[in-house]
């Protein structure tokens, strides 16, 4: 069996994992971030989106350019939350 | 540290020397520069061990935008170790998986 | 807090924005995450190609010093945040949160804003890719050409692309030895000169190889590389390299999370390295108070960078009518010419179509320019099909043949003659701009090939210390000791060598094939690129292009 490979590195995801993810149907990047929190960590997913949205066109066979690559919601960097408490937006 | 001495093209001016620590050892840098070089001239590779399989964790961007090198700095986790200018007398740990606040740090917070 | 302009990113294109916007008067603010600005400029000792208009035959972190100038010319007009992220950005109230040092969170409202957050180093999935050690190679080079740290005994380079080939030179000069460069392509995909640089110093390149493993528990204590077949599957032997870094050079994504925020219309575009905001040839995006520079829109140059950066200063200005419209019009125009030139080379091709790809056509003739019109840079590429020796930048022996002087003029002439060994068409012309005798012929387009006119050589060598891509060399065969001859080369390495003082000779694969003795050592250009004068054996004199220094003791 090949060793472990790491594609999100923040929520420590395999690549294994998203592969079975995928073959299981889950094959939109919004449903693999509910699943297995790959991009969900404090990178915001810039690591690892490419290589995931890869995956997902490898197995499906949809050209990468026609994937959606999930939402983007702000905050895109770690900010504690005291912070946001004392001079919210 | 482990410094360039010599370079065909740069001259490296660094900042005031100051003292810190790194998991209650004692260490120097300069001041003003990021706590993931100074940790680095100083040996160290390791900033954090990763919340579910215990793997360690060094810098990878290094310009802020791929939160590897979190440490815990004056008892506060999730510091971008990257781009946080180093202090003197700057407490530096180890983070551990998620990180969580000294004791201390959360009374101040209060 | 309100301002007219909001530039996030001080690299290349958010500083030139920053500057264009504040010359017309624009109230700029100017938001940078790291410590000082400049972007990637800060770490980039090498000479920049381009124009001489431009910033040819100019380092990188001279540039940076240039543009912080400017920058400090407009204080009046710029303010500058630094260790400040811009976090998120919120359509409906149009406002940017900012977060500085991690301990202040703020709110800014532009009346515009420009984008120009760079790039992110892309990873290859291989295990053990997420050990200490495994860094990305703007993370060396912020360590070694920064701040001075050396960041390991031996790297292992991944990529043969640009920043793969400036990195590993940048390596060898700080005095890291380079255990290789592995290429997954067949062939390199920076400038051939940049493989030149490091092949002739001793560097393997191994194409259409990858990494197979990271090896160590705690950090990289060395990594399994082996080749690949055109299907992407193993192929031959496993080959371990010793090394305590594997070095990342694989490509950059655009950092574009605020302009997904914004709501800006995206599109992945392979040609300019991942998901991109569409935007006019005013780089404004679909958000009609959203524009984009540099990396964010495409992972390009930073010469490109600079003159999309200005592109949306000038732009931001004119749409809060600070700037005439004739005005405008011409500028813009000007900005466009300089753009397509940059991007006429062979390596460049890909760039133009992925941005014809996300270029926003509006139907309005009147207000917008024709940009077909503009695009008059030569576009009939010259890429060949050569062999392996020459795809990994190294000369093979029919094509040393085509770069050399004509044998009667050479073999009498008094300082002898140059040798440009400058394959590829890139967009460059220091050798001619710093040519006193007008020997290295103008260039009707930035990205010919130099021609010579060898009767006006002198053999001055200021073209040697000029050439960005160090791809100038002087032959002169008049030494008088009939079996040698006098090699005058470039060098950036250290130590220093010293007159008298006996040298390895080195061919193009870095191979040790002589003894040389340096006669002369000259800083012509008084920045640190040498030019060293060597007598080599006059039969050698096609193949030695470098020297290595013999270390005492």
């Amino acid at each position: 069996m090949d060793e472990e490979i790491f594609v999100c590195r923040c929520e420590e995801v395999t690549l294994r994992e998203i592969r079975d993810a995928i073959r299981s149907g889950h094959t939109t990047l919004s449903e693999l971030r509910r699943l297995l929190r790959v991009g969900m960590g404090p990178c915001q997913g810039r690591g690892c989106r490419e290589i995931i949205l890869r995956e997902i066109a490898k197995q499906t066979r949809v050209p990468i350019e026609k994937l959606y690559p999930a939402k983007f919601r702000p905050p895109s960097k770690p900010v504690p939350m005291g912070l946001v408490k004392n001079n919210g937006v | 540290m482990n410094l360039i001495e010599k370079h065909p093209i740069l001259q490296f001016e660094h900042g005031k020397k100051v003292k810190f620590t790194f998991d209650g050892k004692e260490m120097e840098g300069f001041e003003g520069e990021p706590i993931a070089a100074a940790l680095h001239a100083n040996g160290i590779k390791i900033l954090s061990y990763t919340e579910k399989y215990k793997r360690p964790r060094g810098f990878f961007c290094a310009i802020g935008k791929c939160s590897s090198c979190f440490v815990i700095v004056d008892g506060v986790p999730n510091v971008r170790s990257c781009i946080t200018p180093l202090k003197e007398g700057m407490a530096i740990q180890t983070q551990y998986g998620r990180g969580k606040f000294s004791q201390e740090v959360q009374k101040d917070e209060d | 807090m309100k301002t007219d302009v909001l530039v996030i990113g001080g690299g290349p294109a958010g500083l030139c924005a920053a500057i264009e916007a504040a010359s017309f008067g624009c109230k700029v603010t100017l938001v940078d995450e790291s410590l000082a600005l400049g972007g990637q400029l800060i770490k980039q000792t090498h000479k920049f190609f381009g124009s001489s208009d431009e910033f040819a035959g100019i380092r990188g972190i001279e540039i940076a010093k240039r543009l912080n100038e400017e920058v400090n010319n407009r204080r009046d007009r710029i303010e500058v945040f630094l260790n400040t992220s811009a976090v998120g950005y919120y359509p409906d109230e149009k406002l940017v949160s900012c977060m500085t040092a991690e301990q202040k969170f703020f709110t800014i409202k532009p009346e515009k804003l420009v984008v120009a957050t760079g790039a992110f180093e892309k990873i290859v999935p291989f295990p053990g890719n997420d050990l200490p050690g495994v860094y990305g190679a703007g993370a060396v080079q912020t360590l070694m050409n920064v701040y001075g740290v050396v960041p390991g005994k031996r790297v292992l380079m991944v990529g043969a692309g640009n920043i793969g080939l400036i990195v590993s030179y940048q390596l060898l000069q700080a005095g890291v030895e380079l255990a290789g460069i592995v290429e997954f392509a067949p062939k390199i995909g920076g400038y051939w000169v940049h493989a030149a640089k490091v092949r002739r110093l001793g560097i393997p390149i191994y194409l259409r190889h990858t990494v197979k493993r990271a090896l160590g528990e705690k950090w990289v204590e060395g990594a399994i590389i082996q080749a690949i077949d055109e299907k992407g599957d193993w192929k031959g032997e496993e080959k371990k390299i010793e090394c305590d870094v594997i070095c990342l050079a694989v490509g950059l994504s655009p950092t574009c999370e605020l302009l997904w925020q914004a709501g800006c219309e995206m599109e992945y575009v392979s040609e300019l390295s991942g998901y991109v905001p569409k935007r006019d040839e005013t780089m404004r995006t679909t958000h009609p108070d959203i524009w984009v520079a540099g990396d964010a829109s495409g992972i390009e140059e930073a010469s490109s960078a600079m003159i999309e950066g200005k592109i949306a200063g000038l732009s931001v200005a004119y749409s809060l009518g600070r700037v005439e419209e004739f005005f405008f019009k011409e500028r813009l125009a000007e900005f466009w010419e300089k753009l397509n030139l940059l991007r006429g080379g062979e390596t460049s091709q890909k760039i133009k179509i992925g941005v014809e790809k996300v270029l926003l056509k509006k139907d309005d003739r009147d207000n917008c320019l024709d940009i077909q019109r503009y695009a008059q840079a030569r576009s009939e590429s010259q890429i060949i099909q050569y062999d392996e020796k020459f795809l990994s930048g190294v000369l093979n022996n029919q094509m040393v043949e085509s770069v050399l002087p004509p044998e009667a003029l050479w073999k009498n002439k008094k300082g002898g003659l140059v040798i440009v060994e400058c394959p590829q068409t890139i967009p460059c012309d220091p050798c001619h701009t710093n040519c006193p005798t007008g020997a290295i012929l103008p260039f009707d387009n930035i990205n010919d090939l130099p021609k010579i006119d060898y009767s006006k050589c002198t053999g001055c060598a200021l073209c040697v210390a000029s050439c960005p891509g160090l791809a100038c060399f002087v032959v002169d065969l008049t030494y008088h000791e009939g079996e040698k001859a006098i090699l005058k080369l470039p060098y950036e390495m250290l130590p220093r060598p010293e007159v008298n003082q006996e040298v390895l000779c080195l061919d193009r694969e870095g191979n040790a094939i002589a003894t040389g003795k340096v006669i002369r050592v000259q800083e012509p250009k008084k920045d640190r690129t040498l030019v060293v004068h060597v007598v080599v054996p006059r039969k050698l004199v096609n193949q030695i292009r470098a020297i290595r220094v013999i270390k005492n003791g």
